[in-house]
Parts: C-alpha cells; structure tokens; sequence
C-alpha cells in the first residue's frame, strides 16, 4: 500500500536513489527537499512504502509562465502578463520501484488535483514540467504536451492544460 | 549480610567495561584505555572459559576505540574463534575489516554473521549499518542506502543506541541529513523530549555536552553536523534551487497559447 503525503521532517530520504544519472534528483531530496518545506519555497510530497521507504517524490510550486521578451516591446505586439501555472519543479521514482505505477499514482493523487486546486481556488492555467529525455513518454501519457522540444543542452518544456487534467482526474477515479 | 561469593576479578572487568566500551554515547579518554587494555590481559590468562568472551570483546572494543584496528582485529578474530555459534565477533571482525580497508572481506563477514543468531541487542541493526558503509568504501553508493535503509528500519526507541549507531554510519555514507536526524531521535529518547515535526537541529539543541564532546571525537558526524548547520543558514546553489519562472521561446508561447485561452 503506497501512501502519497507531505515529506516530513522524521522521513529517512538517504535509502532514495532515483538511478545512475539521476543524482541530482537523490540530493535534491535528501540536502533541500525538507528545507524548502519549512522555508516554504517549494512543497515536497513523497510516495512511501509499508516500510515507510521513500519510494517516489515530487515537488511542486506555484509559478508564471512568460511570453518571449519580444512580445510587448516590439510596436503592434500586445502585452502579455506572465500567466499562472503549477509547476512540476521534481519528479523521481526510486530505482528498485520502477514499473510499479509509483509515478501514476503521484500524477492521480498528487498533480492533477492541485492543479484543479489551484486553478479553481487561486488561477492556474495548468501544470509546467521541464522533461528529461527519458520521462517524455511518461507525461505525454498523462496528457502532458510538448511547447518546446528539446535542444543539446535543454530539456523539453512540456505543458497539461487543466481540460485534461479534469479528464485524467476524472478517468483515474470513475 | 548479603553474603555471596566474591566476584573474581575478571567479573568485575566484564561486568564494568563491557557495557562502557559499547556506549557510544561515552567518550573514553586514551589514558582508561590503556588502562583498562592492561587489567584485562591480565586477567584473561587466568580468566575461567566463561568469562574469556566478555573479556576478548573488552580488549577488541577498547583497541577499537583506541584506533589500533589490526590489534583490535587480532581480538575480535580469536573472540569468533571461540564462539563460532554467534553473529556478534563475526560482525565485530568485520567492522575491523572496514578500518583496515579490506572492504570486500568487510562484506563477506557481515554476509557471514548475517546467518547465525544474535547475542547482543541491536546487532542486526549494526550489521546492516556497518555494511552500509563497506558498500560506500567500495564505491557502491545504491547497494551502501539500501543497507542503510535496512538498518534505519530496525531502529527503535527501546534500542536509543541504535540511533547513534545510524547517526555515525549515515555520515560515514555521506547521508548527513539522515545522520542529523538520527542523532536528534537519540537525544529526543535521551532528554525525554516529543520529536513531532521539528526540525533536528532544534532537537540538538538539547544535547547533552558529553553527547556533544564524544560527537567532536567522531570526524564523520562532526563534519556532517557542521555541514547541515552551515547548509541551513545558506542559498541552495543553482542546481537544486527550485524555479518558479518560466521563459518561452515565441514557438512555445503561441503553442501555448493555443492550449489555453487567454484572449
């Protein structure tokens, strides 16, 4: 049985490895996650195990997305105010629990509500994820869209509109 | 009158080192150590068989302490000659193992001891942690946190020990937050204090100096106290801050702005 809730300060985060390549997301957890908790700067929630092992964990924040700096400052483009979004700033699923739907699970219980969350209570358009090559799949799966492909040195800007994270939600919870 | 017979000295030895050299949370100065090394060799030659294991784990642990791994080895060895049947001088030995590098040994060992019954309270606790950090000397970091994350599982407040055992050995792993932690469940047990939520740092608040001494005598756990201190009260660097502004080029804007309606 996974239980999905706020990382809290008694939680051992060192057993977490995300896998080879994925280091910065074990130190992410294991040195900031808990700080940025308490500073409020970000919201961690993990997803842990009968034997209250960290098995997956994700971070959220509110955020804005801007338009390109063109718009608004060349002639005959209108302004346009940064527009509200949630973030999806981590997202990781330890390595000895892969391909058991531990990321699902945090995507139904976790992302798609407090999006709605935030869109009905505070305005949000959606959610922003910034992807890793290999977790593309993963959030196209989950209704995520591509708004940037990809360069050498970035990751994919990808984007869920709140129509389909009512439809996930909706789907995961007929 | 209590009447009785006299102890010997050898049970005296035993029954007043053996528990001193195992607290981790006494610090022991060099001069007791030698002493205590010198009493008890004395009394092994004439020690009777029952009371020869007590006194081969005092002079084990007291080299330990001391630093002198090999002499300590050399102890804990002929300690699991002697008492094959047990987990406890296997682990010991291995721990030895650790200190003079000899990793790969250090690990057979624990495997070794893993499969026999345990004497002491919380040495299944110990063997994990211990291995834990055998794993990270032999640069296996994923194997080192599982068997951390083994040893984790067992602590308890009914073994407060534990606690410091996986305090030492997360730092020895690199994992000072958890090492912080541990510590701070010790001296919560220790104090008599409520963890709740808060945060460790405001638990160690309430250690106690003597913790606070023999903590400076371990260079693995000061170090990883002075880190989540210093961490605390500094700007995460970049990579591990948390954005929460988000630049599109003009092709993602108008993707963008086809998904959302923002006229």
């Amino acid at each position: 049985m996974i239980e999905i809730r706020k990382l809290v300060e008694r939680d051992i985060c060192s057993g977490f490895t995300a896998g080879v390549g994925s280091e910065k997301l074990d130190a992410f957890l294991q040195l900031y996650a808990k700080q940025n908790n308490r500073r409020c700067t970000s919201a961690t929630y993990v997803a842990v195990d009968e034997n209250k092992a960290i098995v997956g964990y994700t971070t959220i924040v509110p955020g804005a997305v801007s338009a390109p700096t063109l718009q608004g400052v060349v002639k005959g483009l209108p302004p346009v105010h940064p527009v509200p979004v949630l973030i999806l700033a981590r997202m990781a699923v330890d390595a000895g629990s892969r391909q058991q739907g531990i990321g699902t699970l945090l995507m139904q219980r976790l992302v798609f509500p407090r999006t709605l969350d935030l869109a009905t209570n505070y305005g949000c358009v959606g959610t922003y994820v910034d992807a890793k090559a290999g977790a593309v799949r993963f959030y196209v799966k989950h209704g995520f869209v591509t708004l940037v492909e990809a360069t050498a040195d970035s990751t994919t800007q990808m984007f869920l509109p709140l129509t389909a994270a009512r439809a996930a939600l909706a789907a995961a919870n007929p | 009158m209590t009447g009785g017979v006299p102890k010997t000295k050898a049970q005296l030895l035993v029954e007043e080192y053996v528990p001193l050299l195992r607290n981790h949370a006494v610090s022991i100065d060099r001069v007791t150590l030698q002493r205590i090394i010198a009493q008890t060799r004395d009394a092994l030659d004439s020690a009777p068989s029952e009371l020869r294991a007590g006194l081969l784990d005092v002079l084990g642990n007291a080299r330990f302490r001391l630093g002198d791994h090999r002499e300590a080895l050399k102890w804990f060895r002929l300690l699991a000659a002697e008492n094959p049947e047990y987990a406890d001088p296997l682990s010991n030995v291995a721990c030895c193992l650790i200190e003079v590098g000899d990793f790969a040994a250090a690990l057979k060992a624990f495997g070794q001891a893993r499969k026999k019954p345990i004497k002491e309270e919380g040495q299944d606790l110990r063997i994990w942690a211990n291995e834990a950090e055998a794993h990270f000397k032999l640069g296996d970091v994923t194997a080192s946190r599982r068997a951390f994350a083994e040893a984790a599982r067992l602590a308890s407040t009914e073994y407060p020990h534990g606690f410091l055992v996986l305090a030492a050995q997360a730092a020895a792993i690199g994992a000072e937050d958890d090492a912080v932690e541990f510590l701070a469940r010790y001296v919560a047990v220790d104090q008599g204090l409520t963890l709740g939520d808060h945060p460790p740092l405001e638990i160690l608040q309430s250690a106690p100096k003597t913790l606070l001494e023999r903590i400076a005598e371990l260079p693995d756990l000061a170090d990883a106290l002075k880190n989540v201190r210093d961490r605390e009260g500094a700007v995460a660097p970049p990579e591990h801050q948390v954005r929460n502004d988000v630049q599109l080029d003009e092709r993602g804007w108008q993707r963008l702005t086809e998904l959302v309606d923002l006229s």
